[in-house]
């Protein structure tokens, strides 16, 4: 015997089609556990930090004894040739840590009010405007970290080999202080990247008409995005206060 | 009124030809083709762009094979959905049927298909092609063992096997009870239509299936991956590209893993029929819960490391690179902060399959339910504070020693109420010795012998003469495959019924069982004299005094393949041809029995209600039936 889907279909929880109460409440768990995941990671990240900074092996977190003689671990670029110098790295530039840490934090600051937007039902324009707001915030964190990758600080070591001060970008030049921070930042791009991702979402989808009479999707994405603020302001403050 | 037999299955719907969208133009071929295509040009990209730096190797593999999985689940339609939603596209009702699987046949197999027992069978046949691959390459280090200095395989290459052999195996033993059966069985065995998101658990499937290629290729990158199944830093980091082949398929294994483990708890959580209360849940479904829970705890390690790694080996970071201030004991730290809970994330779903066997065959209540519960929290608690015992050797925080040996030695306490709460659930029950209830025996014989040379190796002073030696493997297959696999073997006779609509020829099943039984002593009680008589492990050549028991071992572990094959022969046979399967054969409690066979998409067609205990075997009157089925006259279906 065959009938139609709309004749089976009596809008119970066949598959994908739930109430919007059932999905807020299982899709918020899904979230709280998914931040439970990356909470692990989180106090993971830091526990690299802490760890290397504590055993400062070969004197290698910042090279931060001026005076002694460090061997740069990899090859530069075409030349295998390892370079003995001296030298300090310094602490990478809070300014960009600050910026890219206000713009997380304000994405989510943004979501927060375009949430309430929904729920005071205050319009629909005034909801895709601060939905487009939280992504256009995300897409400038994803942007001023990448542009912080570019404006590493560059480090400037005496070549042990033939005395001349040599400059070379942070970047290429690690030490498990900048090796770390350059990992903050790259997870930080991850979240980042998520975070735009669904902002561009919520802001097309609300801009259909989806989130007129439920907006719990909205909500889950305030979780989300506070979250990644939240992580982003500690790993800020651990790269800035405990270089 | 409509009566239960006049309305259809749902499986049978005829859809429209626009329904399913793209998901109708996609297969596993598209999904292959996709990858190819997408990692081709992006290996041509990253080639160009990195051509002659320093890191240019491994930045071109790492990103390739990144493109592959993406691609990969691109065109088998993981991200369709996705899409979709950001489009303000919602999935019509028959979309989601065609996702589903209604109306694809046996195609649904090779698609992107989101009911939740087509992902519990393809889940099943990866289980199997991962044993069998890890198989066959222990039988290559088998054969390399028979004697001392035997050259079948180079070094490098017997290294390599090795190490793949190993993960090969862990990923498999991680999904084997949790991929099929925490799909196929658990959501009816709750009362559910579905898990909490069909689309994330087809992901999940599809994901890990991308990942495998990646596994098998790392065999034809520089000779291969030589640092073993740990990947040990600064060993890692200096091996070829073979390794970031590697690290991307435990990436995405994670992110398969993760995306699971939620999946699961989400499901038994908000997804329960009426009357399944949390005091009602069958063991299983606890199981099940803890450890996608301690999956959802060990997995993000398991991703700092590897991405840490494959920082050190593409963008010239010095995590565990001494002369760059980084060091080795990092990535044991945060290896085994993954790498104790995975031990009971493979563990804990099929000792908590077996019970569900163990209640059925012995047809009494699960002794000390409650306790048994406590006991599997108990354990997946203590499992994130015993990482260390891993490293008593290494010399890192050698004063923590005695803080790790107890809290490792403490495991046994949980570990043992629970063996205790088995043998009181058989003890004087009326037990039904068909085939499942053989693999609960055996299961019984090897984990005692593995949980007690655990003992052994949680105690530092004897940790500092075993650590690293045959001993080792012997005990780690004893627990992981003596234990969980036998454990998960056990899950697997007993559900076949339910999951292939077909009697296991348990003649032929029994000629497997005796085989592997007696097999598996031989194989790995000659690894245990080895390792008492000192033989390290991971090595190509041995000592000829180790000749005698590597020999055994090695004939035995032909025997256990053989033995293994001949169970996989009465698998495939009583698929195919073997007797139709009634739906509860073998007269159990729990709800997974009381649905038709083959289970009709979405599982029930009248909603359960729980009215009892799932073990209830010696109650009487109304309290021995576990569920009712409540008929509204709209639903359809049968009971």
């Amino acid at each position: 015997m065959t009938t139609t889907a709309t004749d089976v279909h009596d809008g119970a929880e066949h598959h994908g089609h739930f109430t919007p109460e059932q999905k807020d409440r299982k899709e918020r768990m899904a979230v709280w556990l998914l931040i439970g995941g990356d909470a692990v990671f989180l106090a993971l990240e830091l526990f690299t930090w802490f760890y290397l900074r504590a055993l400062n092996v070969s004197d290698g977190w910042r090279y931060s004894l001026a005076t002694s003689s460090n061997q740069y671990p990899h090859c530069p670029g075409d030349s295998c040739s390892p370079i003995n110098f001296t030298g300090e790295i310094p602490k990478i530039g809070s300014s960009w840590t600050l910026i890219v840490t206000v713009l997380a934090l304000a994405a989510g600051a943004a979501v927060w009010w375009a949430e309430a937007i929904a729920r005071k039902r205050v319009g629909r324009s005034m909801l895709v405007g601060a939905l487009l707001l939280t992504t256009v915030l995300a897409l400038a964190a994803v942007v001023a970290q990448f542009v912080q990758f570019q404006h590493l600080p560059v480090v400037e070591v005496i070549n042990n080999a033939t005395g001349s001060p040599i400059k070379m970008h942070l970047g290429t030049i690690m030490g498990t202080y900048a090796s770390t921070a350059l990992f903050y930042m790259g997870a930080n791009i991850a979240h980042f990247l998520i975070v735009l991702l669904v902002a561009l979402g919520l802001t097309l989808r609300a801009s259909r008409g989806k989130y007129d009479a439920s907006f719990y999707e909205i909500r889950l994405g305030r979780l989300f995005f506070v979250w990644v603020g939240l992580s982003t302001l500690v790993l800020s403050l651990v790269s800035i206060l405990f270089a | 009124m409509t009566t239960l037999s006049d309305k259809p299955l749902l499986e049978h719907t005829v859809l429209s030809t626009a329904a399913g969208r793209l998901y109708r133009r996609q297969n596993v071929f598209t999904a292959i083709a996709t990858g190819v295509v997408l990692a081709a040009l992006v290996w041509w990209i990253t080639n160009s762009i990195f051509s002659g730096g320093a890191w240019a190797d491994d930045m071109t593999t790492v990103c390739m094979l990144t493109a592959w999985v993406v691609g990969f689940n691109l065109g088998i339609g993981t991200f369709n959905a996705v899409i979709y939603w950001m489009l303000g596209i919602d999935q019509t009702h028959e979309d989601e049927l065609y996702a589903a699987g209604v109306g694809q046949g046996r195609k649904r197999y090779l698609k992107y298909c989101t009911d939740h027992k087509v992902v519990g069978t393809q889940y099943l046949v990866l289980v199997f092609v991962l044993f069998f691959v890890g198989g066959t390459l222990a039988m290559m280090i088998r054969t390399q063992l028979l004697s001392p200095h035997s050259s079948f395989l180079s070094p490098q290459t017997y290294n390599s096997i090795v190490t793949i052999h190993g993960m090969c195996m862990i990923i498999a033993t991680i999904i084997m009870v949790s991929g099929p059966f925490a799909n196929f069985i658990m959501p009816i065995m709750i009362g559910a239509k579905d898990m909490a998101f069909p689309r994330l658990n087809a992901m999940s499937i599809w994901v890990v299936i991308s990942a495998v290629p990646c596994l098998v290729w790392t065999f034809f990158l520089d000779g291969g991956v030589n640092a073993g199944w740990t990947t040990y830093a600064p060993l890692s980091v200096q091996d070829g590209t073979a390794m970031d082949a590697f690290a991307i398929t435990i990436i995405v294994f994670v992110v398969s893993v993760t995306v699971a483990g939620i999946n699961t708890i989400v499901t038994v959580a908000t997804m329960r029929a009426e009357g399944m209360t949390f005091g009602r849940l069958p063991v299983f479904v606890w199981g099940s819960v803890i450890g996608g829970a301690l999956g959802l705890y060990a997995m993000p390690a398991f991703l700092i490391s590897m991405c840490s790694m494959i920082a050190d080996r593409a963008t010239g970071t010095s995590f565990y690179v001494a002369s760059g201030g980084g060091v080795g004991w990092l990535w044991e730290n945060t290896f085994w902060i993954m790498g104790h809970p995975e031990v009971y994330v493979i563990l804990i779903p099929p000792v908590a399959a077996m019970i569900e066997v163990i209640a059925t065959f012995a047809r009494k209540p699960v002794f000390a339910y409650k306790v048994i519960i406590g006991a599997f929290a108990g354990i997946a608690g203590l499992s994130i504070m015993v990482w260390a015992h891993h490293m008593f050797t290494t010399g890192w925080a050698p004063d923590l020693a005695g803080p790790f040996m107890l809290t490792t030695e403490l495991i046994s306490i949980p570990t043992g109420i629970i063996f205790l709460c088995i043998i009181g659930t058989l003890w004087r029950g009326s037990i039904w010795t068909r085939l499942p209830m053989y693999f609960v025996y055996l299961f019984l014989w090897n984990f005692i012998i593995g949980g007690v040379t655990g003992i052994y190796l949680s105690d530092v002073p004897a940790d500092n003469y075993f650590h690293g030696n045959m001993f080792v493997t012997a005990h780690f297959h004893y627990t992981l495959l003596g234990g969980a696999m036998i454990a998960g073997a056990a899950g697997l006779c007993y559900w076949f019924p339910k999951v292939s609509g077909r009697m296991l020829d348990e003649r032929i099943g029994k000629v497997a069982f005796w085989i592997i039984a007696v097999a598996f002593q031989v194989t790995y009680m000659a690894q245990f004299i080895a390792g008492a008589k000192g033989m390290p492990r991971r090595v190509a050549n041995y000592d000829p005094m180790y000749h005698v028991e590597n020999f055994v071992s090695s004939l035995g572990a032909y025997a256990l393949m053989v033995g293994w094959m001949v169970l996989l022969y009465a698998l495939v046979v009583s698929w195919i041809s073997g007797e139709h399967a009634p739906a509860n054969p073998w007269h159990s409690k729990t709800l997974e029995w009381h649905v038709p066979t083959p289970v009709p998409l979405e599982n029930f067609l009248v909603d359960p209600v729980v009215t009892g205990d799932p073990y209830g075997y010696g109650e009487q009157g109304p309290a021995a039936a576990h569920v009712t089925f409540e008929y509204d006259g709209d639903r359809g279906g049968h009971p």
